[in-house]
């Protein structure tokens, strides 16, 4: 496999590829140090920012999104000459990326709920049925328990 | 006049035996569980596929009505794990990581639908079975059958025919294969001492509230608690039906826990807000779901968990049902 674009990359840390390309990626990384070292940066920068708390919204920018959203709603000018010369290309494009900016601020996504928590909830519903095999269910419990809560604490 | 004949005849009639076995089964399963009345310590042996971490040796003490302590032991016979109830606090203590949890006991009172009701959902689904008398730890034990309705051999149960207590158990997967097994090695009966069900977690230990809780809700009741619309599966497996609803405070989202049974097997259904994240767990792979949208699936031991997003919700459904079936009951929920 050559080096992976960034967008690979970034699918497999966020576990979005499929298995065959996070396979793939794997092996590459085992022989790649610039690939490792990127893949290392691209964690870090996605922690620091799943830790950053979620700034509120500016008063002035509310503001501004309502009047756009006003402006958008409203019944539109015949079209003018900078319109029809194709000036709004730059612009549309300048706004789009700060609104996707806006959206992945605000939907920053939350705290990651282990899977062995919502499987400790079903065992110990489980135990509680006439023929549930109790003793293998409390004996891996505990273990349940310490992985909920250390994938919890991510 | 040949009608009243026919009809005494069929009163007169011997009942199978079979039918006599299956009563008679149910009658020492019934007993069995409903009055655990010996006091006891036992020496006891469980192996199971993956999930729940291979075999293990534990030491098992047991005190009428509803206090109880398992202590597993590691390679070297040393308790490693210990769980344990004096019937109003449970704890859960592991020695190697020094932590330990402490929650709330069930109370089977509380419940939407007690043992009786849970036996004769059983009864309903399954076949049971006498087959025989053997011999566990020493003691002469009866050995009940369960199957499905198809005759397919499900759980084996050695009981002990004075005791009433389950000294065995074999539990087989659909294709006859062994799931897990549990086996007492020795028992002695006798009072335990109320010390052995209190715990005092060692300094040093990190002690947690366990997030399990033991709530018995009602849909609705449990939505309006937590402000979401219930959103359960229109569509059940044959034989399941809904025992109660239960929240689990889970990190950044509280989950509606349902929770149905066939009186044998648990199936459980998760719902929150499409925020919710869940972990990727272990092997996982896509699954398409009708109308629309695609749902996650991963394997863990015996357990199947089917993860997808439905509207502004969020679900995670949980059993040991083949797949098409854990499919189907997913694209029946429809918030």
């Amino acid at each position: 496999m050559n080096c992976p674009d960034a967008e690979l990359l970034s699918a497999v840390l966020d576990g979005e590829a499929s298995e065959a390309e996070t396979r793939s990626l794997d092996r590459h990384l085992g022989g790649c140090a610039a690939c490792r070292s990127l893949a290392a940066e691209l964690r870090g920068l996605k922690a620091a920012l799943e830790a950053q708390p979620v700034p509120p919204m500016p008063g002035d920018l509310r503001a501004s999104l309502e009047r756009m959203a006003a402006e958008v709603s409203r019944p539109r000018a015949p079209a003018r000459a900078w319109l029809r010369a194709g000036l709004w290309r730059p612009a549309l494009a300048l706004s789009l990326a700060c609104a996707a900016l806006l959206l992945a601020v605000i939907r920053r996504p939350g705290p990651e709920i282990p899977l062995d928590l919502v499987l400790a909830a079903h065992e110990q519903y489980e135990r509680r049925l006439p023929l549930a095999p109790t003793e293998q269910i409390l004996a891996g419990l505990p273990g349940r328990l310490a992985r909920a809560e250390a994938g919890g604490e991510e | 006049m040949r009608l009243r004949a026919a009809l005494l005849g069929l009163l007169l009639a011997p009942v199978p035996a079979a039918a006599q076995g299956s009563a008679a089964a149910l009658d020492l399963l019934r007993s069995s569980l409903l009055a655990p009345d010996s006091p006891y310590a036992a020496a006891v042996s469980v192996s199971a596929g993956a999930s729940r971490d291979g075999s293990k040796k534990l030491r098992v003490r047991f005190s009428p009505p509803n206090r109880w302590r398992r202590e597993f032991l590691d390679a070297e016979g040393r308790p490693g794990q210990l769980a344990l109830s004096d019937g109003r606090v449970e704890w859960f203590y592991d020695a190697g990581q020094r932590r330990a949890w402490r929650g709330e006991a069930p109370d089977p009172e509380e419940a939407l639908r007690g043992p009786e009701e849970e036996l004769e959902l059983l009864e309903r689904n399954y076949l049971l079975a006498l087959a025989g008398e053997e011999a566990v730890a020493g003691r002469g034990c009866r050995v009940v059958e369960l199957r499905s309705r198809a005759g397919k051999l499900l759980r084996r149960l050695w009981v002990d025919g004075e005791r009433r207590l389950t000294l065995r158990s074999e539990q087989y997967r659909e294709d006859g294969s062994l799931a897990s097994a549990m086996r007492f090695e020795s028992i002695s009966f006798g009072p335990q001492e109320e010390p052995w069900f209190r715990f005092s977690p060692p300094p040093g230990t990190a002690v947690s509230e366990s997030r399990l809780r033991q709530d018995y809700l009602y849909p609705a009741e449990a939505g309006e608690l937590e402000g979401l619309k219930p959103a359960p599966p229109a569509w059940l497996p044959p034989g399941y039906a809904l025992e109660s609803v239960s929240v689990l405070p889970a990190p950044g989202a509280r989950l509606l826990h349902y929770r149905y049974s066939d009186g044998v097997e648990a199936l459980s259904l998760f719902q929150g807000p499409s925020s919710a994240r869940f972990g990727r767990g272990g092997r996982a792979q896509a699954l398409r779901l009708k109308p629309g949208g695609k749902a996650r699936l991963i394997l863990d031991g015996e357990e199947r968990i089917l993860e997808w997003r439905r509207g502004r919700q969020r679900f995670v459904l949980v059993g040991s049902l083949p797949v098409d079936v854990l499919r189907r009951v997913a694209e029946s929920v429809a918030p």
